[in-house]
């Protein structure tokens, strides 16, 4: 079961990770070469990985493994993420949020993801085969010419064997004829060419160049000790390769390794009757083709389970049963001893595994196999010496869980190496120990008689169980050179690649001479080398860690319930209220000074009140101070960057000009204007819609553009920026804008402006006509530019977040839709009114301006109040009247006015007086009362009153209905008519009115 | 140890669903009327505060109240349940009883609250299918009887949300209309 607490964790980490994610692979769409980027999907990946797996989500983790499989080749310059590739990463992507999701609503995935699996796969794949070395893909049968990278291979077997026209001949005659071991050995040098560095080639070329010409055979190689040095030097760098690779992996899930237990056990069983079975050659070959089936099938299992020390024990044997294969259809006799040895090595290392208790016993007979084997082995080919090398890196690298497994093999692996020649006191790792030691028991290597390895042999020879099953605590004096490995092996990484390469070549080069070289190489073979070793390794690993910490840092966050947050704020909320109530104690106190000092009072007792006056005044003045910044810090609290919201966009836009086939530029501007959250989310679709308009019908085609003698790439601009305590938002567009005659006649046509009206209307009046609810919705519109497709819906979402919106469009030029938004929803700037008893609040952001006009100056058209301003007629709204309040105006022949802005039009709110600008708190009212009240909130005023805010946009439409029915009743009016009463004005140029 | 805590634990719940047979009751008066409400949904019971009203709300919303930094909407139990209005002088509408059903705090005027009475579960009558003190028995979770009065619970919930919402969708297009 999965932790639900974790997962609720996992959950918005991942979400954030795949955003990053999302980003990261535009980017790299953008510019593929980008390591910088790369390196941060990659991470992205791993983490998802690595949390899923700990969480026991097998689809996440299964998906983010490939991704993270394919990422390592894209890294390693071995795959390029062309744009089937990167649509590839976000289709998973995708699917991995979907999963997130699934996860989030119940606790489970369900999304199949086996699709995906496979288009990763053959990505991988088709990156994967051609220059790694066998241990993926289906190497054996598939190496030939028909490769992709055959080619490409052949040609890089040039460079690497310019001096060695033989050895070409043979590698080619390698890669295409079905001879794996050869194969193997030339791909692993290929592979290593690859990625070497120069150093590495140039040592490999050198070493190349001297190779004894002896190497006839109808085997590839010469010699084999000559051709298992080239494989060393190509196999350590190989290694330090995979190594890196496997730096990477981490604990497997369970349920897999328990599959692929079994699967191992049922083919094991079947193995070894099959290969007791063998007993000739004759009637081998067909029973021999069988096991190789099977074991390329417990190889493939292997090496979906990452366990490549495994595989390439698979490899060696494969190899191995073809070679005999080979010979036999050559007409050789062949025994099949080999296939005992493999068959029991594997057995034995299994049921250690299996088990995984070290017992002394146990450990013996593990050895003993190995030792018995190179023997058998050596006899059989030496080119099967190839896999041997990658389990020195494997087992340094084994970590995790199930790692033991892989370093099992590791161990066997090893003898299956027999280097005869490898006196490599530079190695210093235990398996090249064990390997020379091995090798030199059996009396193969021609090389260096040395004693010492067949002594480090014997005091080794515990070692392998050993480290298998407790690599922590080593016994000292066996073990300082397997320490080595074990501290450099979590380390190593990409970088380590180069610097492991070369480091065999000098050594292993010049053969007869190994000591020379390395004057510290003569005694303790390990030992003085581990120093130094670790030394090199260490700068490597540096560097690898350098990357990853300095992304990191900005990261730097706290996960904080929102809730939380929620109270803090509404604690603030509270002071701020409070201190208005200081501010207001402060007034009356100056007002009982003054009355004081109008009666004959006391002088002394006068100066006193004056001092207390005083003293409240700076008491409340600092109060003030502490409460804004505490108001302010919390506000920050709940702030993000908009480049959270602006981050979702790319993709979308992607999307959407891909699905029009249309050129898009987007260019982000002030991304890291800071937002509410709560505001963020709450603009998201809107901004969505927007930008959808904008690509769909905003933005012309490639060929449009170039006929209007455009760039033919569209250019769509988001910027954010703060103005005063709001935010602005803006999308732009280059596109054809939208004809606002068009706007103009569809409007009258659906009959909802006279043609009066319109003529009124000033360009930007009848461009927000687009934002009408009957407008947008219809058809009708496409045939316009297409803008204001749902666009009443993002009218009224922002307007929830009292902020505005504005459409500006130019035809042929382009379109700009600016929102305008309070930085936050929890307070806001707003103006108190009266409205008989009560005082309502009316937020600043829809006040346009407030007016004090004559009752006379009112006059009333088609039954509306309306008064004549210079800019035209206003629409005013008594709301006395609408609230059934008795006016509480003092000067009956004078209203004030409150200019506001709905969106489309203004409306002018008759109140009876104005008492001042505040910051208010908005509270929520039960949503009984809040939804088609026209009020939005509420909030507590300083004396602890409760005043309503009002809803401009909503309050002047329920009050329009309203007015529409009690009209349907005594008169008959057109509807429509009084939906839109058209009264509006601007009010941009000042006019007479009082401003308060 | 732990499992003797547990046993503990669990024995107290035992008990306490024995005493669940007992249940506490605010009784409150409207008019004649008696009522009862579980004191368990009872936040607390203030005086009447200045009301801020709502303007175009159904009648029976009398407004909302500041309590304690939080925006609480009153309502006036009389006109909800539509029982007879008190003649003058009389003491109308004295105390708020602030009530949580179904995680919404909503205030509500009665005119006294008399006492915290104690019943048995058992004692608590379905509703009567004809009407109560003028009651519609949807409002009426059940019935008892204490000291020869009729108490009646008054299921909240319907009170506060069915019949409500009804009328709020209505009071869209004004109660005017």
């Amino acid at each position: 079961m999965t932790d639900l607490s974790l997962l609720e964790d996992f959950i918005p980490e991942a979400q954030e990770h795949l955003e990053e994610f999302e980003t990261n692979l535009l980017r790299l769409e953008a510019n593929p070469g980008d390591r910088a980027v790369l390196d941060n999907i990659f991470r992205c990946t791993h983490t998802i990985k690595g949390s899923a797996e700990y969480l026991g989500l097998p689809k996440i983790a299964a998906l983010a493994h490939r991704l993270e499989n394919l990422l390592e080749l894209i890294r390693h310059g071995e795959a390029t993420p062309d744009k089937k590739m990167v649509d590839v990463f976000f289709a998973s992507r995708d699917r991995l949020a979907s999963l997130v999701n699934e996860l989030q609503a119940h606790q489970n995935e369900s999304s199949p993801i086996q699709d995906l699996l496979d288009k990763i796969d053959r990505f991988s794949g088709l990156a994967k085969n051609p220059p790694k070395e066998p241990d993926s893909g289906d190497d054996f049968l598939g190496i030939g010419d028909d490769l992709p990278g055959a080619s490409g291979l052949k040609q890089q077997a040039d460079e690497l064997f310019d001096g060695e026209p033989d050895v070409l001949g043979h590698l080619d005659e390698s890669v295409g004829a079905d001879d794996p071991p050869a194969a193997q050995g030339g791909v692993m040098g290929l592979g290593s060419f690859d990625m070497g560095t120069q150093k590495a080639n140039n040592d490999m070329k050198k070493k190349d160049l001297g190779l004894p010409d002896d190497s006839k055979k109808n085997l590839s190689f010469a010699s084999p000790d000559d051709s298992a040095q080239v494989k060393d030097s190509i196999g350590a760098s190989a290694i330090a390769r995979l190594d890196a690779d496997e730096s990477f992996e981490e604990e497997y899930d369970q349920e897999l390794y328990g599959i692929f237990v079994d699967h191992l056990k049922e083919n094991l069983e079947l193995l070894s009757a099959k290969a007791s079975g063998l007993s000739s050659s004759q009637e081998g070959v067909g029973l021999l083709e069988s096991l190789v089936e099977v074991v390329a099938g417990l190889r493939q299992s292997a090496s979906y389970m990452d366990y490549r020390a495994l595989t390439a024990f698979y490899d060696s044997w494969v190899g191995q049963m073809r070679e005999v294969q080979n010979r036999i259809k050559q007409g050789r006799k062949e025994s099949f001893a080999f296939m005992g040895d493999f068959v029991s090595q594997l057995m034995v290392r299994f049921s250690l595994v299996e088990e995984k208790v070290k017992e002394p016993p146990q450990k013996e007979p593990a050895v003993k196999t190995v030792e018995a084997k190179p023997a058998a082995r050596v006899q059989d080919s030496a080119p099967a010496a190839a896999p041997p090398k990658n389990q020195q890196p494997d087992k340094e690298g084994s970590q995790g869980l199930f790692d033991e497994l892989d370093a099992v093999f590791d161990s066997h692996a090893a003898p299956a190496a027999e280097q005869p020649l490898d006196v490599d006191p530079f190695s210093d790792d235990m398996d090249e120990l064990l390997v020379t030691g091995k090798a030199a028991k059996a009396e193969l290597p021609p090389k260096t008689p040395e004693t010492k390895p067949s002594a480090s042999v014997s005091e080794f020879d515990p070692a392998p169980p050993d480290k298998i099953l407790e690599p922590a605590q080593k016994a000292p004096p066996a073990s300082f050179s397997q320490d080595a490995p074990k501290e450099a092996a979590p380390k190593e990484a990409v970088p380590e690649k180069p610097a492991a390469a070369p480091q065999p070549l000098p050594s292993q080069a010049p053969v007869e001479a190994p000591k020379a070289k390395e004057p510290d190489a003569t005694l303790p073979p390990a030992g003085p080398a581990l120093p130094q070793d670790a030394q090199t390794q260490e700068p490597a690993s540096a560097l690898q860690f350098d990357a990853s910490p300095a992304d990191r840092v900005v990261k730097q966050s706290l996960r904080v319930d929102s809730a939380k947050i929620d109270i803090l704020m509404n604690q603030v909320g509270e002071l701020v209220v409070s201190r208005a109530s200081y501010g207001q104690l402060f007034n009356d106190m100056r007002l009982f000074q003054q009355e004081l000092a109008s009666t004959d009072l006391d002088p002394r007792m006068l100066k006193t009140a004056r001092d207390l006056t005083f003293r409240i005044s700076e008491a409340t003045t600092a109060l003030g101070r502490v409460a804004n910044e505490l108001q302010e810090g919390v506000m920050k609290v709940r702030m993000l960057p908009i480049a959270q919201l602006f981050n979702r966009y790319p993709r979308l836009v992607r999307d959407l000009a891909q699905g029009t086939g249309k050129l898009v530029h987007l260019e982000i501007r002030g991304e890291e204007t800071e937002l509410d959250k709560m505001v963020i989310e709450e603009i998201a679709d809107p901004l969505i819609h927007i930008i959808r308009n904008a690509v769909d019908h905003g933005l012309e085609t490639a060929a449009q553009r170039k006929a209007a003698g455009k760039h033919p790439e569209g250019t769509l601009r988001l910027e954010s920026y703060h103005e005063s305590n709001h935010v602005v938002v803006e999308i732009i567009d280059d596109g054809k804008g939208i004809d606002v005659a068009k706007v103009g006649r569809l409007a009258l046509e659906k009959g909802l402006l006279t043609s009066e009206e319109l003529e009124r209307m000033r360009p930007k009046e009848v461009l927000s006509i687009i934002m009408m609810p009957g407008f947008s919705t219809s058809e009708q519109v496409t045939t316009t530019s297409g803008r204001g497709v749902g666009m009443d819906v993002v009218k009224k979402n922002i307007e929830k977040l009292n902020g505005t919106v504005e459409v500006d469009s130019k035809l042929g030029a382009g379109t700009r839709v600016r929102i305008k938004i309070p930085l936050t929803l929890a307070i806001i700037q707003a103006l108190l009114v009266r409205v008989g008893a009560s005082v309502y609040t009316i937020p600043l952001a829809v006040v346009e301006k407030t007016l004090r006009v004559m009752e006379k100056d009112i006059t009333t058209i088609e039954g509306v109040e309306v008064i004549q301003l210079r800019e035209g007629v206003l629409s005013l709204l008594r709301l006395t009247s609408e609230f059934k309040a008795r006016s509480s105006s003092q000067d009956p022949d004078r209203v004030y006015v409150v200019v506001v802005n709905t969106g489309m039009r203004q409306v002018g709110l008759v109140v009876d007086s104005l008492i001042g600008q505040e910051e208010v708190v908005i509270k929520p009212l039960v949503d009984y009362l809040q939804e088609q009240s026209g009020f939005s909130g509420a909030t507590i005023l300083g004396d602890g009153r409760v005043s309503l805010i009002l809803d401009a946009y909503e309050l002047v439409n329920l009050c329009m209905q309203r007015q529409t029915t009690r009209r349907d009743t005594d008169a008959t009016w057109e509807i429509q008519k009084d939906l839109l009463p058209g009264k509006s004005f601007n009010a941009s140029n000042g006019s007479k009115p009082t401003l308060h | 140890m732990q499992t003797s805590y547990f046993d503990i634990e669990s024995r107290g719940r035992e008990q306490e669903k024995a005493q669940v047979q007992l249940m506490q009751l605010v009784g409150f008066r409207i008019g004649k009327e008696l009522f009862g409400v579980d004191i368990l949904m009872v936040q607390e019971i203030i005086r009447k505060v200045p009301i801020t009203s709502v303007p175009n709300a159904p009648d029976f919303i009398e407004g909302v109240i500041n309590l304690r930094g939080g925006i609480i909407p009153i309502i006036d139990l009389r006109k909800r349940l539509r029982l007879p209005t008190l003649d003058q002088g009389q003491n109308a509408g004295t105390r708020i009883l602030i009530v949580t059903v179904d995680s919404r705090t909503t205030g509500f005027i009665v005119d006294s609250v008399t006492k915290v009475m104690k019943i048995q579960t058992s004692d608590i009558e379905p509703p009567p299918e004809i009407v109560v003190a003028g009651l519609k028995s949807k409002y009426i979770s059940g019935v008892c009887k204490i000291d020869g009065n009729l108490l009646i619970l008054l299921d909240f919930s319907q009170v506060l949300l069915i019949r409500e919402k009804e009328q709020l969708k209505g009071f869209e297009s004004g109660p005017d209309a």
